[in-house]
């Protein structure tokens, strides 16, 4: 689209909410014909620009996402005198389930009816489950290597990507979407009660898919030809991952196709979903301050081997390490996937996120969320598997940036 | 003096070596059958499905029916949670579950706790306030050595 016809939508969308604004009778259903046939309160609103610029990039994050070919370890052992109930492996699900996982582990700490709980672990993971013991009455010490704040939870994207490298549904066996689905249900119910607060530590958004060529489906189907985990011992396509996002499909809006002219942005194709997500800072402040007011306890520990949590003085541990159960407890299962995040400076007034050639923004409370997803040589969710590197690497936020910067280079100044 | 002494030692001995009838028994001693929590979960699949979870995991309004539903219920008697059940579920029709409905449904709480089954079915009657709900399963009483004569 030209710059001329960008420039003549926005002026009509402009004056069809003055129009809205001004009129005595209820405005029209839809735009009026030749702007955009789209229901007048579906139409886009102005958006204010990201300031995408290199030299606004304040912090760069890497992560090691959880993955575990099999899916979640909820399963329990005995260590000595110790009940171990096992909480980890989320992969890039970890706060979307962290509840309904919690639940889960909770549950089944408690039917040994404990009057203590140690949780090991202060990730999201492990933060939320040993919130859920209190609830469940027990008196909760959290026994972690770092606090909240310096965990590799704090340095993932935290947004509602409930199956988002969650397993390989071959390992994890056709039992697993039900567990799922218990899981993701429990949470998407749990996190309604954090909204609203201070800070947002859970809020939605408008999502923009933006794109110069028409927006294709990723191909994820399964190649046997390709060979799989389960023929090779190594993950070799997209469409090993378990994908389980239809079995609550009730649960968010459907994402819709936005007509070309139809949003501010100076591309032809443009989709729009929903996007719930989480303001780190705020929600764990939250989170914390709940536990340490149900009166739980912080002690900094790491441990070397399983048997040390026989040690403890609590009997029940649930088992929230993270990553760290790799080697901790020798989980070949275990499967290191590379994540990174940039941050460019807090812009309030930006309330919407955008994905355009490759890279995705997302604003946030605390920054402006950049991530490169699909610009490396590996695409979907093979890109970071098996990559355990866990610096830095800013050239490639820079090389995001510049895209988005490219982007609004594009935008007319009346369209924002 | 001798003889009576002996019955008495007998008499004890007879009581050590039989566990003795008690008035109660425990959640841990078999207290309903698997034909039974099989109607159970038939009826919790009609009744109580939509708000406990199809593992009885709760939904965060609704409780868990396993795990801390131990120690809430610990040290109470079935009795109790039997009226429980029957007088406050399912919670859009408090009191219309039957009597026998109701003792189908403790029988698939329990077997859903790992309580273990045994060779008769829960009753819906006054037996019920003679079975305890112990979170613990008791320690098996062995033979104390020394303690013989």
């Amino acid at each position: 689209m030209d710059r001329r016809s960008l420039l003549r939508t926005s002026l009509a969308l402009g004056g069809l909410a003055g129009l809205g604004a001004c009129a005595t009778t209820p405005p029209p259903r839809t735009a009026a014909p030749g702007t955009v046939g789209l229901a007048v309160e579906d139409i886009p609103p102005k958006l204010a620009p990201i300031r995408a610029h290199p030299d606004r990039i304040f912090d760069v994050r890497t992560c090691i996402r959880p993955f575990r070919v099999k899916g979640p370890n909820l399963d329990t052992e005995q260590i000595g005198d110790t009940l171990v109930v096992h909480n980890y492996g989320h992969g890039g699900s970890g706060w979307s389930l962290s509840w309904g996982s919690a639940n889960v582990a909770v549950q089944k700490a408690m039917s040994v009816a404990p009057k203590k709980i140690a949780v090991i672990g202060c990730g999201i993971v492990g933060l939320t489950a040993a919130i859920v013991a209190q609830r469940a009455g027990a008196q909760v010490t959290i026994y972690a290597r770092e606090f909240y704040n310096r965990t590799r939870s704090v340095r993932a994207n935290g947004s509602w990507t409930p199956d988002s490298r969650i397993c390989l549904s071959e390992q994890a066996g056709p039992g697993f979407g039900a567990l799922w689905e218990q899981m993701a249900r429990y949470s998407y119910k749990t996190f309604r009660f954090y909204m609203g607060l201070p800070g947002r530590p859970i809020d939605f958004a408008d999502n923009y898919r933006l794109s110069d060529t028409p927006i294709e489906r990723e191909d994820d189907t399964l190649d046997p030809a390709k060979g799989t985990y389960g023929s090779t011992g190594k993950i070799q396509q997209n469409g090993e991952f378990g994908q389980y996002s239809d079995l609550i499909r009730d649960l968010t809006p459907k994402p819709e196709i936005l007509p070309e002219g139809s949003t501010p942005f100076p591309v032809k194709y443009a989709r729009r979903s929903e996007v719930m997500f989480f303001n780190f800072g705020s929600y764990g402040h939250v989170l914390l301050s709940e536990f340490y007011g149900a009166g739980g306890k912080m002690e900094i520990r790491e441990f070397h081997h399983p048997s040390e949590l026989a040690t403890l003085e609590e009997k029940v541990v649930i088992n929230s390490p993270g990553y760290a159960a790799r080697d901790l407890w020798k989980d070949k299962y275990m499967i290191p996937v590379r994540g990174q995040t940039g941050w460019l400076i807090p812009q309030p007034e930006v309330k919407y996120g955008i994905y355009y050639g490759g890279v995705s923004m997302l604003s946030k409370s605390d920054g402006v969320m950049v991530m490169s997803l699909g610009r490396g040589p590996v695409k979907g969710d093979l890109a970071g598997v098996g990559d355990a590197n866990e610096v830095e690497d800013r050239a490639e936020i820079e090389d995001a940036v510049r895209v988005i910067e490219g982007l609004y280079a594009r935008m007319p100044a009346s369209a924002a | 003096m001798r003889k009576p002494l002996m019955i008495a030692s007998l008499a004890a001995l007879a009581a050590w070596a039989t566990p003795a009838r008690s008035q109660t028994s425990s959640v841990w001693d078999g207290a309903y059958t698997g034909a039974q929590a099989d109607r159970g979960a038939i009826k919790y699949r009609q009744e109580c499905v939509m708000c406990h979870g199809p593992v009885l995991e709760g939904n965060g309004e609704a409780p868990p029916l396993v795990g801390r539903f131990i120690p809430d219920w610990e040290g109470t008697r079935l009795s109790e949670l039997f009226e429980k059940i029957q007088s406050t579920m399912p919670l859009f029709a408090p009191g219309t579950l039957s009597a026998s409905d109701t003792a189908d449904l403790l029988a698939f709480i329990l077997q859903a706790n790992n309580f273990p089954a045994g060779p008769k079915d829960l009753q819906s009657d006054d037996s019920l306030k003679l079975i305890s709900f112990d979170a613990h399963k008791p320690a098996v009483q062995e033979p104390r050595a020394g303690k013989r004569h």
